[in-house]
């Protein structure tokens, strides 16, 4: 009869002895495995939080006014458009470029946007556009959304397609940049004396309510400027959404070299923006998520403590039960670590086949984790059948014969 | 067989000292049949744990065919050489007869089915026939759980026996019959049967009688 069969028959004839060890065994296993399930969903939560929380950053001047007057040069916010330096951290570029236009005797704005929520106009007043390719706003096409009012100015094409000719105002390079004077605390505005007119033909793909406006893509502008040098494209308003908060971090540092804090003013050239980013609440669920990792940390080894109790208590309380028949093998020749072993693969064989359905029924994570609780609990079965064997088998047949 | 020389044995306490068994010399020979007397507390126990291995000399050496008994592996001395019997059978419970006479073979290494056959013959010398194979331990009287017992001990092949009080519990009828059936052993089957025992009519079976009185061998039972 060797270890498995003896153990087999043994587990099989005391049924009530396997049964016990078995109902303990998986309650203490259900126990600590929702306790770690209730950890594990909550760290889930808060990760799928983290992960779904969409952290924006708003340019803004040195303390933190006029984000939707910054008159920022092209050098400044060029890093956050596609090719520069920050696109990979970023997944929506808000950009406003706002002008002016003429049109016969009609004065209106012209704005250039790169998303559809970078202005506030498109927010609140849905366009309803014909067919144009997606994502339009980041496209160099020369398309445009117009308010109502303009309708009667528009043409059609052989195509039956819609055009609006328009003549675009622009700063030139020959007006300055508007400046923080330190002395009063306040902007200069730029000089706005001189303007280039730019004739534009916008095919038109939507309307919007409103008075007067039109919208183009940001982009489209700025094939514009490629052939005509002396047209000047600043960005009024400029905000983003971070692609990976994980990268946040790496972001916020580069940020930092170029554009200063918003609590700081800085006047020198080079640096006159600062950039708002507002992940105060990623910070705090961040925060958080690491409070309930540590905290995972810290009880996990109870857990296992826990568990490795709940063997050593079984064992010592089945051991009474066990002792006379353990020190019968051995006085009849089988070694302690044999006795040992037979006892040990029992409470294995209990252990298995809970462990395994675990692993059949939840997540892979839980399910290790229920891995550990068995060796736990193995481990401390050991640890009292090791106490047991190590005692002198003279001792073991003297209590075997009281 | 088994040969004593100056066996001494003391348990070690805190503050105590026992000297149980005191500078003890004997020789047990093949095929005969000892019986070990001596009142309460006269070493009887722990010279059959000496003799068994389980504890060793403080002082002396104890040979088994002429090798010290140190240099066997314990379990495999018990296993092989020398087989125990308790006062009360440790029968496994959980194991009906037969599987219970064939356990110690499945710890060596040989042949199952020639066990098997062994053990049945075993059985059947010892008056347990088949139809006892298939029960349990608890099913059957202490005579009859005895003579499982001394079944189980002899299955080895183990020449020398060792049974300290095998009738403690057993009334005068089967406790006679258990003394026969170590007669026999030792006399058809070449055993070396050391019993201790209390019970003046067991020992009169015997073919030797060793006397023991506070740890030391008696030459003379009338000095009782
Ligand atoms: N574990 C022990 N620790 C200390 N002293 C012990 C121990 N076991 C036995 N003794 C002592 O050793 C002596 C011999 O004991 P042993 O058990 O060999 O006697 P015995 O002849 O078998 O007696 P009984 O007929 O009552 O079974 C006794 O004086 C006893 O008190
Ligand atoms: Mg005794």
């Amino acid at each position: 009869m060797n270890i498995l069969r003896y153990t087999l028959v043994h587990m099989i004839r005391s049924k009530k002895n396997t049964l016990i060890s078995l109902l303990v065994y998986l309650v203490i296993f259900l126990l600590l495995m929702s306790f770690q399930q209730m950890m594990f969903s909550r760290q889930d939560t808060l990760l799928r939080m983290l992960d779904t929380l969409q952290v924006q950053g708003v340019v803004s001047h040195p303390g933190g006014e006029k984000p939707d007057d910054l008159n920022m040069p092209e050098k400044s916010y060029q890093a956050f458009l596609p090719d520069g330096q920050y696109a990979p951290y970023l997944s929506e570029v808000r950009l406003r470029s706002a002008h002016s236009f003429t049109l016969d005797d009609i004065n209106g704005s012209l704005v250039a946007i790169t998303d559809e929520n970078a202005d506030y106009i498109t927010r609140y007043h849905p366009i309803e556009y014909t067919d144009c390719i997606e994502n339009v706003w980041m496209s160099e096409e020369c398309v445009c959304v117009l308010t109502m009012d303009l309708m009667s100015k528009i043409h059609t094409d052989e195509h039956g397609d819609a055009w609006i000719d328009i003549n675009g105002m622009f700063e030139s390079n020959e007006s300055g940049p508007e400046a923080f004077n330190a002395s009063s605390g306040t902007w200069t505005s730029a000089a706005l004396g001189i303007k280039t007119a730019v004739p534009l033909s916008l095919r038109v793909i939507g309307t919007v309510t409103g008075e007067k406006t039109i919208f183009c893509p940001f982009r489209y502008l700025q094939t514009v400027k490629a052939e005509n040098s002396n047209m000047v494209l600043r960005a009024n308003a400029l905000s983003f959404i971070v692609r990976d908060n994980d990268q946040l971090p790496l972001l916020r540092d580069m940020l930092s070299e170029s554009f200063i804090a918003v609590d700081h003013v800085n006047t020198s050239a080079s640096q006159t923006y600062a950039v708002l980013l507002q992940d105060a609440q990623f910070l705090q669920l961040t925060n958080e998520a690491n409070r309930s990792l540590q905290m995972m940390l810290f009880l996990r080894p109870i857990l296992y403590l826990a568990a490795m109790g709940a063997g050593i208590m079984l064992v010592m309380m089945q051991m009474r039960s066990r002792k006379k028949e353990l020190a019968s093998i051995r006085s009849m020749g089988a070694s302690a670590f044999h006795a040992a072993l037979c006892c040990l693969l029992e409470y294995l064989l209990i252990c298995l086949p809970v462990n395994l359905a675990a692993c059949l029924i939840v997540s892979s994570a839980l399910s290790i984790f229920g891995l550990y609780i068995g060796i736990a609990f193995i481990l401390g079965a050991a640890i009292s059948i090791l106490v047991f064997a190590h005692t002198p088998l003279a001792r073991q047949i003297r209590e075997l014969e009281e | 067989m088994i040969e004593l020389r100056n066996v001494s044995y003391s348990y070690i306490g805190k503050n105590v000292r026992v000297d149980a068994v005191k500078s003890i010399s004997c020789h047990f020979e093949k095929g005969k049949f000892y019986a070990l007397m001596g009142p309460s507390g006269s070493g009887k126990s722990t010279l059959m744990q000496l003799i068994n291995a389980l504890v060793q000399p403080t002082q002396g050496s104890i040979l088994y065919q002429g090798k010290p008994i140190e240099t066997f592996r314990p379990n495999e001395y018990r296993l092989k050489y020398v087989s125990l019997i308790h006062q009360n059978f440790c029968l496994l419970p959980f194991l009906n007869v037969l599987e219970n006479v064939l356990y110690p073979t499945s710890l060596l290494k040989i042949n199952k089915q020639e066990a098997r056959i062994q053990a049945i013959k075993q059985l059947e010398t010892l008056g347990l026939d088949a139809t006892y194979h298939k029960r349990m331990p608890s099913m059957l009287s202490g005579g009859e759980q005895q003579r499982v017992a001394i079944a189980r001990a002899m299955c080895t092949g183990a020449p020398v026996l060792t049974a300290d009080e095998p009738t403690g519990n057993l009334d005068s009828e089967n406790a006679r019959h258990i003394a026969s059936i170590f007669s026999h052993l030792a006399h058809e089957e070449k055993k070396t049967i050391i019993m201790v025992t209390h019970d003046p009519e067991m020992a009169k079976q015997a073919d030797i009688v060793l006397h023991l009185k506070d740890g030391k061998l008696l030459l003379n039972p009338s000095d009782m």
